[in-house]
């Protein structure tokens, strides 16, 4: 092992997640990733329905148990431990949900339910968690008046920002964001957006953001992995992947995204997948996305693609990774050409 | 038949058999707390104590309960509900004697109870708040706190007694006079119907609001289609799930309820025969009237489970 | 290139010849016990034939209401409208129900946000599309299938015989969305309202749904209203937007120009503060405050609380004002601020 390289915060090794659903049959939501995060990096995960990105993210906080392969904080796999290490241990790691509604209590009021995960942990005497509730409501931007308020009382965005503010009352290393911003209506989102850049400088906090919103994952996250029924199948660094796909089915989602540009510096050319998700139950054999891709061979059904890096720290999962002419950066995304092309003084017409 | 069906059909035999050993079980020992004494009764006034030992040894009532119970359910489970302790004549004969006017009766009150309750929920949905609402729901309301039997006291009073329409009392075999028959068994039906009335309109009232309310029925105005279309075509056809639910509970009930009515009007059907030899504690009679009202439960709840999942479409066939 | 939408046929805001639709002055308020609350107010807009125009605005905005109002599907018990829609030169404001009843379906349809529940769940598709043509043609049973199952290859559904005869349950979502997308256009319509049609779908699927819509709006000379918050929608389907904030409409022009040079601050601001134009990891430049309440509509230029710009002259309540050469503006102060857009 490298003992020059930091240990990864959350490092996923070869991790799946079972679910039996009956008459014999299993649902591999997650079925063999592969992943490490490292200390305060915002690492994205984006996929649509069925890819197995909201199981992952429940997964490395210990709310579903890998069926295969572990999943290890810091280098130690949390059921190695006993109960009460473990409760001890999963404070360190915590979640924000997509619907802020769902996750408050109705009939807790807003300080109640920030001070909540201190209540049970109980390191804190009362008049401690109090002040460092109230400390971080104020953080978060809701002013000290709310404290006696009800979830019902507050907007989205507000509730949203309770539990953010209730997420951090036990200082985690790590949170997920699982949709977090994605119920909020747009005005909204930047704010979160920016109060989450904020508290990550603040607190050296890492974060995996889970989305299915390519604008929002492309801004926040160092890093990016696609995934696609249950299996990564691109990962490297945002600017790689959003600017130099190596898979189809990147190019798709890039395509796919509608952009707020006028039409002269939209993209001419859009890839539009055709056919359907296969089932999760029984996925394609070969490579998984071999059904819907536009650049299908028969080698794609008989072998599993390899996971490959090609290039510095960019993986992909496909046979012909690097071969294929998928759309270029100027193709995907030509406002940023342009952009980055009047500012060094050159004009196009 | 569908394979899903089978095994719904399966399931129920095989819940069969705990159903009725704990019912049975429960109300043989309930049944030992009632004062009394068969072998007294059959003895005599005049007996001695010893001759009521004699009857009760002959009638194996000195063994222990649990042998007692044992015995009776070896029996039950081959068909022989056993005799009854005070006339000694079978208790099958005796029960089946007397189903069919138990039955007359629930069966009326529950084609009653459908009969008006249905049309009346469908009248307070499609009224929300308004004033037939209230009315409708008002009426309701009478009907669950309205004792049945209070009721039928009334019935009795006011159309037998008084205006002499009906008869007061007594029942006639359907298969002997059936114009008679249904005549002797209006009253009591009418009684039986008020809470079925009652629970059939409130199920049906607010399932029906809940569906009108619904996003798909915004879709069928969007499409361009009239209210009665809506109500008559999309609506009833997605309550009458509930609906179906909602009889089978009403049929459960209204079976349970038959003991006091038929009290009030002396009729001769099961729940009188209960009644008089739980007083007596014949417990064979009474445990073979329990042993086979629950399988007409149980099967009567199998035929509408069976509907159900024939009648849904989202029901997973297979 | 805009992908397969029709560039609007004389589509601008001024200076129309005979819209399909034109609303005027649209208000909508709903009773409270013997109060009223007012929802919506001002509203206004025209659609030209074939024109597929977006209403966008964040949620509470009033853009779902109003197109609820153009169908005519408020409760009339507890909502009150006021103003004009006229389609084709008729005005669907105290219209009978009945005439209303003829035309929606017929002349004017609606697609919801969520797919499985705006369909019902205990009839095939095909019997809920063949109900639609019969409600407004008379048609025979085997001609009615016979229409269903073209309309629902239109929309894109494979092996559509297969599918008229299948409840909606037995569809993923993305085939549900064309299911209703078939019921609304099987008796080709001049103007669909979508409200939010692909909200509730992944990003791979909305690209296919837009691709279907578009395709029938060019196919059939078919209007649309796109009723959406997602501006990147937006820009990908319509020719001419109108934005929406606290129940009124703020602005109104070419898409190209509202994109590029916004006029109105609110308009500016949400495009600034979209993640995916602004520089990576940086700061996004968000709005303050919030979109007010119901209740506390302020007196005066309703964005004014959370507007860097607003002066003494944004106290008084703002009028829409045509911006030539196609634009409308609510906002005192346009002709002088330079608004930042996109770029």
């Amino acid at each position: 092992m490298d003992t020059s390289q930091p240990t990864p915060i959350v490092a996923v090794e070869n991790a799946g997640v079972h679910f039996p659903i009956g008459h014999g049959q299993v649902l591999k939501a997650v079925d063999g990733v592969d992943l490490a995060v490292m200390p305060q990096e915002t690492f994205g995960i984006i996929g649509e329905s069925g890819s197995g990105k909201t199981t992952l993210g429940r997964a490395i906080i210990c709310l579903e148990k890998p069926s295969i392969g572990r999943i290890l904080h810091a280098g130690i796999d949390p059921y190695s431990l006993s109960a009460r290490e473990l409760r001890r241990h999963r404070r360190q790691y915590q979640i924000v949900f997509q619907d802020p509604n769902a996750a408050l209590d109705p009939r807790m009021t807003i300080l109640k339910s920030i001070r909540e995960p201190m209540d049970v942990a109980g390191d804190l005497p009362d008049r401690d968690r109090r002040a460092r509730a109230v400390e971080l409501m104020e953080r978060v931007g809701l002013s000290p008046d709310f404290a006696n308020r009800y979830p019902h009382e507050l907007s989205g965005g507000q509730k949203q920002r309770v539990c953010i503010a209730r997420v951090l009352t036990l200082r985690p290393s790590l949170i997920v964001c699982d949709e977090a911003v994605s119920a909020l209506d747009v005005s909204i989102q930047a704010d979160i957006l920016n109060l989450f850049a904020e508290l990550q400088a603040e607190f050296g906090l890492t974060y995996i953001f889970i989305t299915h919103n390519l604008g929002v994952v492309a801004h926040v996250s160092d890093r990016v992995a696609v995934m696609y029924l249950g299996r990564i199948v691109e990962l490297g660094r945002t600017e790689d992947v959003v600017l130099h796909p190596a898979h189809p089915y990147t190019e798709a989602l890039l395509s796919a995204e509608p952009v707020a540009l006028p039409s002269q510096l939209r993209p001419d050319k859009r890839v539009v997948l055709k056919g359907e998700l296969p089932s999760p139950i029984s996925p394609p054999s070969g490579c998984r996305f071999r059904t819907r891709c536009r650049f299908a061979q028969p080698l794609c059904a008989a072998q599993e693609p390899p996971w490959r890096e090609t290039a510095a720290g960019h993986w992909s999962a496909c046979h012909f990774a690097g071969e294929l002419p998928i759309m270029s950066a100027a193709e995907l995304h030509p406002h940023k050409q342009r952009e980055s092309a009047s500012r060094l003084g050159v004009h196009h017409e | 038949m569908s394979k899903r069906a089978l095994r719904l059909i399966g399931s129920r035999l095989i819940q069969v058999i705990p159903v009725l050993v704990l019912a049975t079980f429960a109300i043989f020992s309930l049944l030992q707390l009632v004062p009394g004494d068969p072998a007294a009764v059959i003895a005599g006034e005049t007996a001695t104590a010893e001759r009521i030992e004699q009857i009760r040894h002959m009638l194996g009532l000195d063994l222990p309960l649990w042998q007692q119970y044992l015995h009776w359910l070896g029996g039950a489970v081959r068909g022989d509900l056993s005799n009854s302790l005070i006339t000694g004549l079978p208790v099958l004969d005796e029960v089946m004697r007397r189903l069919p006017n138990t039955l007359l009766i629930v069966i009326c009150a529950l084609l009653l109870s459908i009969a008006i309750g249905v049309p009346l929920g469908i009248l307070a949905a499609t009224n929300v708040d308004g004033r037939i609402d209230r009315i409708v729901t008002s009426i309701a309301s009478l009907g669950v706190a309205v004792p049945n039997f209070w009721m039928g006291m009334i019935l009795v009073g006011f159309f037998a007694l008084k205006l002499g329409w009906f008869p007061t009392t007594g029942a006639v075999s359907i298969f002997q006079d059936p114009a008679t028959a249904l005549w002797h068994a209006a009253l009591p039906a009418c009684a039986l119907a008020l809470s079925g009335i009652a629970e059939i309109t409130r199920q049906l009232r607010s399932s029906l609001i809940d569906v009108l309310s619904s996003q798909y029925v915004r879709t069928l105005h969007a499409k361009g289609l009239s209210q009665s279309k809506i109500l008559w075509h999309h609506g009833l056809k997605n309550v009458s799930l509930t609906l179906l639910t909602v009889i089978g509970l009403v049929f459960n009930r209204t079976l349970g309820a038959t003991v006091a009515i038929e009290a009030v009007f002396a009729i001769p059907g099961t729940g009188s025969l209960v009644v008089a030899s739980a007083t007596n504690k014949d417990f064979p009679v009474v445990q073979g009237v329990v042993f086979v009202l629950v399988l007409i439960v149980i099967f009567c709840n199998l035929l509408i489970d069976l509907l159900y999942s024939a009648l849904d479409p989202r029901v997973n066939k297979r | 290139m805009t992908g397969p939408f029709p560039v609007a046929i004389g589509g601008t805001a001024a200076g129309q010849a005979a819209p399909l639709l034109d609303v005027r002055g649209l208000g909508i308020s709903f009773r409270n016990g013997p109060s009223a609350v007012q929802v919506t107010r001002d509203v206004s807009f025209a659609i030209a034939p074939g024109e597929v125009v977006g209403l966008v605005g964040e949620s509470g905005c009033g853009k779902t209401v109003t197109g609820l109002a153009l169908m005519g599907l408020l409760p009339r018990a507890t909502s009150l409208v006021e103003g004009d829609v006229v389609l084709e030169g008729e005005n669907l404001i105290g219209m009978s129900q009945r005439r209303l009843r003829q035309r929606r379906g017929a002349k004017i349809s609606m697609i919801f946000q969520e797919p499985m529940s705006a369909l019902d769940p205990v009839f095939t598709i095909g019997e809920q599309i063949s109900e639609t043509l019969r409600a407004h043609r008379s048609i025979d049973p085997r001609e009615a299938r016979e229409r269903g199952i073209e309309a629902l290859a239109r929309v894109g559904i494979p092996e559509p015989a297969l599918r008229y005869d299948a409840y909606p349950h037995q569809l993923s979502g993305g085939m549900r969305q064309r299911a209703m997308i078939a019921i609304a256009i099987v008796c080709e319509p001049r103007l669909l309202i979508a409200d939010e049609p692909t909200t509730a779908l992944d990003v791979t699927v909305q690209a296919q749904i837009v691709d279907v819509l578009g395709d029938l709006c060019s196919r059939l000379g078919m209007a649309m209203l796109f009723i959406t918050h997602d501006l990147g929608l937006v820009a990908q389907t319509c020719s001419r937007l109108v934005t929406m904030y606290a129940g009124e409409v703020i602005e109104e022009g070419r898409i190209d120009d509202v994109l590029v040079s916004p006029r109105h601050p609110y308009t500016s601001g949400l495009l600034r503060s979209l993640p995916a134009l602004a520089e990576r990891k940086t700061r996004l430049p968000a709005i303050p405050g919030r979109v007010p309440a119901l209740g506390e509509i302020p007196e005066g230029c309703r964005f004014r609380a959370r507007c860097s710009f607003s002066r003494s002259p944004c106290e008084v309540s703002q009028t829409l004002d045509p911006v030539p050469p196609a634009a409308l503006v609510r906002c005192c102060r346009h002709g002088e601020l330079a608004l930042k857009g996109v770029l």
